[in-house]
């Protein structure tokens, strides 16, 4: 997931699913919120991030539910 | 995925270039690739970099050449002057750069393409980037209806990034000797901070974490705090208003279960009675109430005139001359009482007159005697002292109720003033109304009992009657003061049932943003935790890595051992467990430590993708010259591309690697007229070495 090890790599996915399970994070929210900031590089402001945000929030959204 | 090849239109020194690079194997991994300085190696870096991620690149561009002054001007200035210089003149008006990707699996080619008007200047605005998929080059479509420029810009991105290189790690993997240097001269902490922060990407992961609290800050603004204890509460005062009715409507309803059977007996008396009186009922009832009237009537006068000998009859019976007597003494009192008030007041006055004899000025001639002075001081005294004789003509002489107080004196005169407006006539007009009463009601009872002739039965029956009515009317006056009481607390219950119904409603409407707000709030949280808890472990494994590389790169045998602490802090570890760091290091051993850092990084990371360095091996002697070579074309990466100048990697070192290039070529300069050149790719590396 674009190669931060945070998300990938076994150790640390382990470490880090562990800390979501235990914050009942789904892991793949933290993916898509991290998709989103990725998205926001390179632009002088991050338009639409808040939005973004909103949607990936909400306990009713795709990423949530996973 | 590995570079398959990269091919330039019009950008800086090649109008017209392509590379096509081999499918690296396990023993042929090395592309060569040799030009003198200013033919165009960097500009071939430049040329990845900026052709797979654009605008985005400038960072990593500056990083990964930190030797270029070029790099730090805008991007609008950098890409207006990487524009061929014959361009324009035979033209052109576009850069276009093609870099075709490929594993086993897949192949992307990526095609971006920068337009300029005719004078040359950056049209920002009509950069183009599409990308392609497989052997047809089928173009990869962005998701979604009619995408913006923007989406498609993100969603390239994205897939260079997961596909290619992870956007944070490019200057580890794409990166010049001069990024090199400046990495050796930095702080070896610093060096490795960064290099722990690039693989964990912990730096996106702080943005994440800090746009997440400010976005958790901004969605709890403009919303109403209502929390779930206050709306709790506001519930729970409800149900215990609730329950403090109940009694009152309980004891209502037995109200009306014992005014019903009442009733329903006034009705069969007053039936009975109208039957008795030969149905001249309606008489009776009249009678029955004005009676009840008349007693009334009576009772309130026997209670006042009760009051009346309670409080003030005494004091009416002593008479008015005895009352007028006292009320006048209590005046004289108080005459008397002001009197002395005055008197006093004025005593203390008298003291600094008499004080005056002997003040100093004016001065008296000669002086005073003591006997002279005591002599005025009592001739004054007698004249103040005659000033208040005689007291007033209605002063008491003396005071008989010493017992009392001016204010009491006068409430007793109050009082005995009311009890003088207190007249005959008053007294005589409720004695009047009393017998008045007394006769109208003997006067009712007798019709009532002649209406029948059936006195006794009807006076049985009247009193009962009558003692129905009174207590229906106990009954009633119960009931609509309980009714009362009852319909207050309702509409108490009531707003308060309204307002818990508006606090709940924004308390919904408000629910979602404050339960964004607190996953994002717990997310940031998570993202710090995590950060803090994997750091040390990368610490560590990127410790273990260095330590293998460093001792391959470097030809003194003294460093055992690198020690990364959590903070960073480095140690050079002999065999003894000091460390050597604290002796100084040339900068070729600096630049060893560099470039094994970044080694390590590439590894730890994961990342399968190639390795371009450019000039790679200034600064380091010849033994270290070999190591780094020998190093990184046979570990750091599935492939390997040098860029060198003919002194670099040449003869023995050339002999290092020569066996792993799969492929060389050297760049040719061709200068035209005015200082301008044109570079074109040839096959084989200097010495014509044909690959």
């Amino acid at each position: 997931m674009n190669g931060i090890p945070l998300f990938e790599q076994g150790e640390a996915r382990d470490a880090l699913k562990k800390r979501c399970r235990q914050a009942q994070i789904p892991i793949s929210l933290l993916e898509a919120l991290v998709e989103a900031e990725i998205a926001q590089i390179g632009k002088e402001r991050k338009r639409g991030l808040r939005d973004r945000f909103d949607e990936l929030l909400d306990p009713d959204s795709e990423a949530e539910g996973e | 995925m590995f570079l398959r090849s990269i091919q330039l239109r019009d950008w800086k020194a090649y109008a017209d270039a392509a590379f096509e690079f081999p499918v690296p194997t396990k023993n042929k991994n090395v592309v060569l690739i040799g030009a003198k300085n200013g033919y165009g190696k960097t500009s071939l870096l430049e040329a990845l970099i900026l052709g797979l991620y654009g605008r985005d690149g400038m960072n990593a561009l500056a990083r990964a050449s930190a030797g270029s002054g070029d790099l730090i001007k805008s991007y609008d200035e950098f890409m207006q002057r990487a524009l061929h210089a014959q361009a324009l003149p035979q033209g052109r008006t576009s850069i276009t750069i093609q870099i075709v990707l490929e594993d086993a699996l897949e192949r992307i080619k990526v095609v971006r393409k920068w337009h300029f008007t005719g004078k040359g200047v950056h049209r920002a605005a009509e950069e183009e980037v599409q990308l392609f998929s497989g052997k047809d080059e089928d173009p990869i479509r962005v998701p979604g209806p009619r995408p913006s420029r923007e989406e498609k810009d993100e969603y390239y991105r994205s897939l260079i990034a997961r596909k290619f290189i992870p956007f944070h790690l490019t200057e580890f993997f794409l990166f010049d000797g001069e990024r090199v240097q400046q990495l050796a001269k930095q702080q070896k902490a610093d060096t490795v901070k960064m290099g722990v922060e690039s693989i964990l990407g912990v730096q996106l992961l702080r943005e994440l974490q800090q746009d997440l609290t400010s976005y958790a800050q901004d969605r709890r603004r403009g919303v109403e705090n209502i929390e779930d204890e206050t709306l709790t509460r506001l519930n729970e005062q409800i149900a215990s208003m609730e329950a403090g009715l109940e009694p009152c409507r309980t004891r209502l309803r037995e109200l009306q279960d014992e005014m019903g059977p009442i009733e329903t007996r006034i009705e069969e008396v007053t039936r009975t009675l109208r039957t008795m009186t030969g149905g001249n009922s309606a008489n009776v009832k009249e009678l029955m109430e004005d009676q009840f009237r008349h007693r009334r009537q009576k009772d309130k006068v026997e209670e006042r005139l009760n009051q009346l000998i309670r409080s003030d009859l005494a004091f009416a019976l002593a008479g008015q001359a005895l009352r007028g007597q006292v009320q006048a003494t209590l005046q004289s009192e108080i005459k008397r009482s002001e009197w002395l008030a005055s008197k006093n007041h004025t005593r203390e006055k008298l003291d600094r007159i008499l004080d005056g004899i002997q003040a100093p000025s004016p001065p008296i001639q000669p002086d005073l005697t003591e006997h002279q002075v005591g002599v005025l001081r009592e001739r004054l005294s007698n004249v103040w002292e005659t000033l208040w004789h005689p007291p007033p003509d209605d002063c008491a002489s003396e005071e008989r109720h010493t017992y009392l107080t001016e204010t009491e004196r006068r409430k007793v005169i109050d009082r005995l003033v009311r009890i003088e407006r207190l007249g005959v006539a008053e007294l005589e007009q409720m004695l009047s109304d009393h017998e008045e009463a007394t006769v109208a009601i003997n006067r009712i009872t007798q019709q009532i009992a002649s209406l029948s002739g059936v006195e006794d039965r009807i006076r049985e029956m009247t009193d009962e009657l009558q003692e129905l009515n009174r207590r229906l009317g106990e009954l009633r006056e119960q009931f609509g003061s309980l009714s009362r009481q009852e319909q207050a607390d309702v509409g108490k219950l009531n707003d308060l049932k309204a307002e818990a119904g508006r606090m709940a409603a924004r308390h919904e409407s408000s629910l979602p943003n404050r339960n964004r707000a607190k996953k994002a709030e717990l997310i940031a949280g998570l993202i710090s935790e995590s950060i803090e808890d994997l750091y040390p472990r990368y610490v560590s494994r990127l410790s273990e890595e260095m330590t293998t590389i460093y001792k391959q790169l470097a030809h003194k045998t003294l460093v055992k051992r690198i020690e990364i602490g959590t903070d960073c802090t480095v140690k050079l570890l002999g065999d003894k467990g000091h460390d050597i760091r604290m002796m100084d290091s040339s900068a070729g051993e600096e630049q060893i430590f560099a470039l094994a850092l970044i080694a390590a990084i590439a590894k730890v990371s994961g990342t399968k993708v190639p390795i371009v360095m450019d000039t790679p091996l200034a600064r380091l002697d010849t033994d270290h010259r070999s190591n780094v070579l020998k190093y990184f074309a046979a570990h750091a990466g599935e492939q390997v591309i040098f860029l060198s100048q003919p002194d670099e990697v040449n003869g023995t070192y050339l002999k290092v690697i020569q066996d792993r290039v799969g492929k060389a070529f050297h760049i040719e300069f061709e200068e035209l007229d005015n200082g301008v050149g044109k570079a074109h790719v040839r096959k084989g590396y200097f010495q014509g070495e044909e690959y």
